[in-house]
C-alpha cells in the first residue's frame, strides 16, 4: 500500500516537473506575433518584412477593399484573357482588390511593394500571385513598384487556385487570409467574414 | 482471455523484448541530443540573423520538426528505422522457435485449441511489436519537447516542411501538430505490429531461428534498396522509407493502407488460420 501511494505521487511530481519544464522552454522563446487586420482597416506595414529588412516599407501601408471568386471561363471572358497558357493550371481566380499607399516614406525607388511576396494562406494552403493573369486585370503589369510620398494606388491581385491543391468550396468557406508581411510581426488580413 | 492476457504478458516481460527496447530507447535519446545540439546552433545564429536583419524563419526549426519523425534524418535516426525490422521482429519470432523447441508450444495447443492459441499469440506479437518502435518514438517526443520549443508550424514556410495542403492530414500539422506527432507514432505501431507478425510467420514457416529473425529485415531492406527500379517520385514503396517521418508517412498513405492490408492478410493466413495438421506437423 505505502509502496503504491510513494510510486503515485513520485508520478505526479515528475509529470508537474515535466509540464514546468515544457512551459519554460516555450515561455523563454521568441515567437512570431501574429496581429490580424480585417477588410477595409489600413494596416501599416511599418519595419515589418518578408525576407529582410532592405525591403524598407516602412511608411507603406496595405488595404484591402474587397475579393472576388472567378472560374477560369469566367475570368477569360471578363478580361479578354484567351492566351491559353493563361491560368493553365488553375481552374479558379481568386481575386483580391487591395490599395497601397505611401503616407510617409521618402526613399523613392529604394523602397516600395513586390507583389511577388504576397501571399494567400488558409490553413495548409498557401499560394502566390498568378504573374500571367496579373496584366490582364490591372492596367500594367510591373510586379514591384514604389510609390511616390503621400500618393496611393489600387491593384487586383490575382491568384490561381487549382482543385487538386484545395477544394475551392473549402478554400471559400474556410479561412483565407492575405499575408502582407512576415517578420518581426506577422501581419494577415483577414478576407472572410 | 486469460490466455491473451498471459501471452501479452510473456511477449512483454521477456529479456528480447527488453533488449529491442533498450537499443530503440538508446538510439532515440541519442537524437534528442542531436536535435538539442541542432536547437543550440540555430538559437546561436539567431543573434547574427537578428543583426543582419533576416527573417529566422523561427517557426521552421521547433520540436515538431526536430524530433526523430519530425523528418530531419541523421545517422542514429537512420539507424533506428533501418534497424527496425530487425528490433520489431526479435522478441517473438526468437520466442515462438524458442517455444516449439521447449515443448511450451504443444502443452498450449493441447491445453486450448489451437485456433484460441494461434489468435492469442498473434494479439501478443502485434502488440509487443508495436510498442518496441512505440515506446522509443513517445520517449524522443517528450523529450525533444523539454528542450526545443514547440511552435507551430507555418504553411507559409511548407517548402521547409514537405507538408502541403493536399496531403494527408496537412491542416492537422498546421493546427494541432501534435496530434498529427500522436497519429503517426499510432500509425507506426500498427505498422511496426504487423512487421512483428511477419517475423512471427516466417518463424512458423522457418524451423532455423536466426532465419525466422533475419528474414522480415531481409525482405523490407530488399525492397529499401530496390525501390529505385520498382519506384518512382509519387510512388513510395519502401516500408523503411516511409515510416522514417510523419511527413514521409502520410504524404505515401495509399501505399501504407495497402502495404498494411496485404501484410496483414498473409500473416494472419499464416499465423491464425493455418490448420490443424501443419501445427501436429510443427511439433514434431
Amino acid at each position: 500500500m505505502t509502496k503504491r501511494i510513494i510510486i503515485s505521487v513520485l508520478s505526479v511530481v515528475l509529470v508537474i516537473v515535466y509540464a514546468i519544464r515544457v512551459y519554460h522552454i516555450n515561455s523563454a522563446t521568441y515567437y512570431p506575433i501574429i496581429q490580424k487586420y480585417k477588410v477595409g482597416e489600413e494596416v501599416p506595414i511599418e519595419d515589418d518584412f518578408f525576407n529582410t529588412s532592405n525591403e524598407n516599407m516602412n511608411g507603406y501601408s496595405v488595404t484591402v477593399l474587397g475579393t472576388e471568386l472567378l472560374t477560369k471561363d469566367e475570368f477569360r471572358k471578363k478580361y479578354n484573357a484567351f492566351d491559353k497558357n493563361i491560368l493553365e493550371f488553375s481552374d479558379y481566380v481568386y481575386l483580391v482588390r487591395v490599395r497601397f499607399r505611401n503616407a510617409t516614406n521618402k526613399l523613392g525607388e529604394n523602397a516600395g511593394i513586390n507583389l511577388r511576396q504576397y501571399i494567400i494562406q488558409n490553413l495548409s494552403y498557401i499560394n502566390y500571385i498568378e504573374c500571367d493573369a496579373y496584366s490582364y486585370v490591372n492596367d500594367f503589369d510591373v510586379l514591384s513598384f514604389s510609390l511616390r510620398y503621400d500618393s496611393d494606388k489600387e491593384v487586383v491581385i490575382p491568384f490561381g487556385i487549382y482543385n487538386g491543391h484545395i477544394d475551392v468550396e473549402k478554400f471559400i468557406t474556410g479561412h483565407p487570409e492575405l499575408v502582407v508581411s512576415l517578420y518581426p510581426h506577422k501581419k494577415t488580413i483577414k478576407l472572410y467574414d | 482471455m486469460s490466455n491473451l492476457r498471459k501471452e501479452i504478458k510473456r511477449s512483454i516481460k521477456n529479456k528480447f523484448f527488453y533488449i529491442s527496447c533498450i537499443i530503440g530507447i538508446i538510439l532515440s535519446l541519442i537524437c534528442v541530443f542531436e536535435a538539442v545540439k541542432d536547437y543550440s546552433d540555430y538559437a546561436v545564429s539567431l543573434e547574427e540573423v537578428e543583426m543582419i536583419n533576416l527573417n529566422p524563419l523561427v517557426s521552421t526549426l521547433s520540436a515538431y520538426t526536430l524530433w526523430i519523425g519530425g523528418g530531419e534524418s541523421n545517422l542514429y535516426s537512420t539507424m533506428m528505422f533501418l534497424m527496425l525490422p530487425l528490433l520489431v521482429s526479435l522478441p517473438y519470432a526468437w520466442s515462438y522457435c524458442s517455444d516449439r523447441k521447449n515443448g511450451y508450444l504443444k502443452k498450449a495447443v493441447n491445453e486450448i485449441g489451437s485456433l484460441k492459441y494461434n489468435l492469442s499469440k498473434y494479439v501478443a506479437t502485434f502488440i509487443s511489436s508495436g510498442l518496441v518502435i512505440a515506446i522509443p518514438l513517445i520517449i524522443n517526443l517528450l523529450s525533444v519537447l523539454m528542450f526545443v520549443p514547440a511552435i507551430t508550424p507555418d504553411s507559409v514556410y511548407d517548402i521547409y516542411y514537405g507538408v502541403f495542403s493536399y496531403n494527408f492530414l496537412g491542416d492537422v500539422f498546421y493546427t494541432v501538430p501534435i496530434l498529427y506527432d500522436l497519429i503517426y507514432i499510432l500509425m507506426i505501431f500498427l505498422f511496426c505490429g504487423l512487421i512483428g507478425c511477419l517475423g512471427y510467420s516466417f518463424a512458423v514457416l522457418f524451423k532455423s531461428r536466426i532465419l525466422a529473425v533475419i528474414s522480415p529485415s531481409a525482405l523490407l531492406l530488399l525492397i529499401h534498396y530496390k525501390k529505385q527500379y520498382i519506384g518512382s517520385f509519387d510512388f513510395e514503396i519502401s516500408t523503411i522509407s516511409f515510416l522514417s517521418s510523419a511527413t514521409n508517412l502520410f504524404y505515401n498513405i495509399k501505399t501504407v493502407i495497402i502495404e498494411a492490408v496485404i501484410l496483414f492478410v498473409f500473416t494472419f493466413i499464416i499465423c491464425v488460420l493455418r490448420k490443424e495438421k501443419n501445427i501436429s506437423e510443427e511439433i514434431k
